[in-house]
């Protein structure tokens, strides 16, 4: 069972179930606190990022040329809404449909360094439950990537997944035991990585 | 300190040597190195109003003052809660012109200390909006007119008698009822009423504090009968009980404060069992968070708010349900031993072990979910060890409750998860509050 069965996306995305099936593994669930789902591709040769690129152009989404070292796209009623694009170079692209792409750096920080004392003290407590293999900040996103995937009832219990407490329950029935590669924290939301 | 700390043997009673002695000697040493900080901003920053008090000797003195005098009034509860407000001040976040009355309640301490070592001693003190002078510390206290609610007076102490005067009126004076020779009822003290906030206080006459006072000795005594080194740790622990009012009738209504720690609130009943259960309960939440002082006993950042209790219809945390689990433990454990020891009414002995068969499953169901979503320090994995090990003990001790009981018991706790958890998980159903 692929991320876009489990993930609930397939009965509204036609597109991107095809999309999916047509790209086999490599595929992780997107969600954010708003109950947004979409999904992320990871690695990959050049056909498959291909295929990516042109549903992300059926949507009117630019994508970039270049293959991403990471991509991801989030979907309203079957259509994305917004896209990612990370290259290889820590250049990272934000996609909106209508819009112009906007560009940023990546830049890596450590825990302790993001110069917001409460947001340390948060990353510090969570990196001491689950290490973090990077944490990097661009475009006003700082993302976190565990060492070891958590699964999703033990990433549910952190100080840092505040905001998916409110539906916790439906949380938990969606994604099960299913492990959290990452998180992002960014515009009043946070996404979270499932594998 | 984490280091040596074993965890295991904080779960139930053993007494106060040993690990129990040490923490309580870091605690003092934690509450004299804030008095010497309080002292120090004193001598810098000499708010106004205070000029003429000589609080700075009052401070110096019981800092000085022998430690069998000096550390039992710095473990005092309200110690505890003028000390947790002092740092305010100290740190600059509390309004400087609240520092002259705050300050000047140091008094009742000063006057405590002075007493204890039979110091002559002349005081400025500051009178509660009730008109009375406590030497905070001790059982005693003076009430004087109405009149002089929240006036300066003047307080003598020597040879361990206390005088208080306002103008030329003279202080009546009067002691809290004792418990035992060190656990007192106190209903009247500003200094240790201030932060009971979570229930009313009870508004009573001599009669109904005397009853109060008679079934809470009686409970105690049979407390230190059946479970010697619980009764022990919750004396050397526990100086005053603040009774609660309770309009609604429930069973019980019980708080504890962390910045009260050493005070208990409770409301009365008339069922001395219930009210050993409910100071065995509310201990038992003072205990491990003497214990938090030293050790989180949880990894940081495990505050989810989305698991599910037995005892609730909110979502609660990881740390509230080691709290419960906790202390029903203990009250199971204590519950069982009574029934062994004591007869009851055929009536009253079901109604108990109903009550203790319920309870069982609760903690099963809470210490499961503990041990499946927490991450613990290595002491918090030696004390949900040994949990579990008394849990198992409470078992075999209910083999006496008939099975019939124990099958209601786990009937309703099962019908209460099935309206309240999400399948067999530990996840609430509803989300977070």
């Amino acid at each position: 069972m692929n991320a876009l069965e489990w993930s609930g996306l397939s009965a509204a995305a036609p597109r991107w179930r095809r999309l999916a099936e047509g790209l086999g593994d490599g595929l992780e669930a997107v969600f954010d606190d708003a109950g947004r789902a979409g999904l992320g591709l990871t690695g990959g040769d050049a056909r498959r990022w291909r295929l990516w690129s042109a549903a992300l152009a059926a949507e009117g989404l630019a994508a970039p040329r270049a293959p991403a070292v990471r991509a991801w796209v989030f979907l309203d009623g079957g259509r994305a809404r917004e896209a990612w694009s990370l290259g290889s170079g820590g250049e990272l692209l934000r996609l909106s449909p209508g819009a112009k792409p906007e560009r940023g750096r990546v830049s890596d920080r450590r825990v302790g360094g993001t110069r917001e004392p409460a947001l340390d003290a948060l990353l510090a407590d969570f990196a001491g439950l689950h290490p973090l293999s990077a944490l990097s900040l661009c475009l006003d996103r700082l993302e976190a990537r565990l060492t070891e995937p958590a699964p999703w009832p033990l990433f549910a219990r952190c100080d840092a997944a505040k905001p998916f407490a409110a539906q916790g329950a439906a949380w938990a029935r969606r994604l099960g035991a299913r492990a959290v590669s990452g998180f992002a924290l960014g515009r009043g939301r946070m996404e979270i990585f499932v594998q | 300190m984490s280091a040596a700390l074993d965890g295991a043997d904080w779960v139930v009673g053993r007494g106060v040597e040993g690990p129990w002695r040490t923490l309580t000697a870091l605690r003092a040493a934690a509450a004299a190195g804030e008095l010497r900080a309080a002292l120090a901003w004193l001598r810098r920053k000499r708010p106004a109003g205070l000029g003429g008090w000589e609080l700075e000797r009052s401070m110096a003195e019981l800092l000085a003052a022998p430690a069998a005098v000096r550390d039992p009034l710095l473990l005092f509860p309200a110690f505890d809660c003028w000390l947790s407000l002092t740092a305010g001040f100290v740190a600059g976040a509390r309004p400087p012109e609240e520092a002259a009355v705050h300050f000047s309640y140091f008094q009742s301490f000063a006057a405590a200390a002075a007493l204890l070592t039979r110091r002559r001693r002349s005081l400025r003190v500051r009178l509660s909006a009730e008109g009375r002078f406590h030497a905070t510390g001790t059982r005693e206290y003076a009430e004087l007119p109405r009149a002089a609610a929240g006036a300066e007076a003047e307080c003598r102490t020597a040879g361990g008698r206390l005088e208080v005067r306002w103008g030329r009126a003279a202080g009546h004076r009067r002691l809290l009822p004792a418990l035992t020779p060190e656990l007192w009822v106190e209903r009247r003290d500003p200094l240790v009423l201030q932060p009971v906030t979570m229930h009313g206080l009870a508004r009573w006459g001599a009669s109904a504090e005397a009853r109060f006072c008679a079934v809470l000795a009686k409970a105690l005594a049979r407390l230190r009968a059946v479970d010697r080194p619980l009764f022990d740790e919750l004396s050397d622990f526990l100086r005053l009980i603040v009774p609660l009012d309770n309009p609604k009738s429930y069973g019980s209504v019980s708080s504890s404060y962390r910045n009260l720690r050493g005070a208990l609130c409770l409301s009365h009943s008339d069922d001395g069992l219930l009210q050993e259960e409910t100071l065995i309960h509310e201990f038992c939440h003072l205990k491990v968070n003497l214990l938090f002082a030293a050790d989180p006993l949880l990894k940081p950042g495990q505050g989810g708010q989305l698991l599910y209790s037995p005892l609730r219809s909110d979502a609660r945390r990881l740390g509230g349900l080691l709290l419960g689990a906790h202390a029903f433990i203990n009250v199971n454990r204590y519950i069982l031993r009574v029934l062994r020891r004591e007869a009851f009414t055929a009536r009253a002995r079901a109604s108990v072990q109903t009550n203790v068969a319920r309870r069982l499953f609760h903690v099963d169901d809470m210490l499961r979910t503990v041990s499946l979503y927490a991450d613990l320090t290595p002491v918090g994995e030696r004390f949900q060890a040994r949990m579990w090990r008394e849990h198992a003990l409470t078992l075999h001790d209910a083999l006496d409750i008939p099975a019939a009981l124990m099958e209601e018991g786990r009937r309703r706790w099962r019908e209460h998860r099935a309206k309240h958890a999400l399948g067999e998980t530990g996840v609430f159903v509803g989300g977070a509050s």
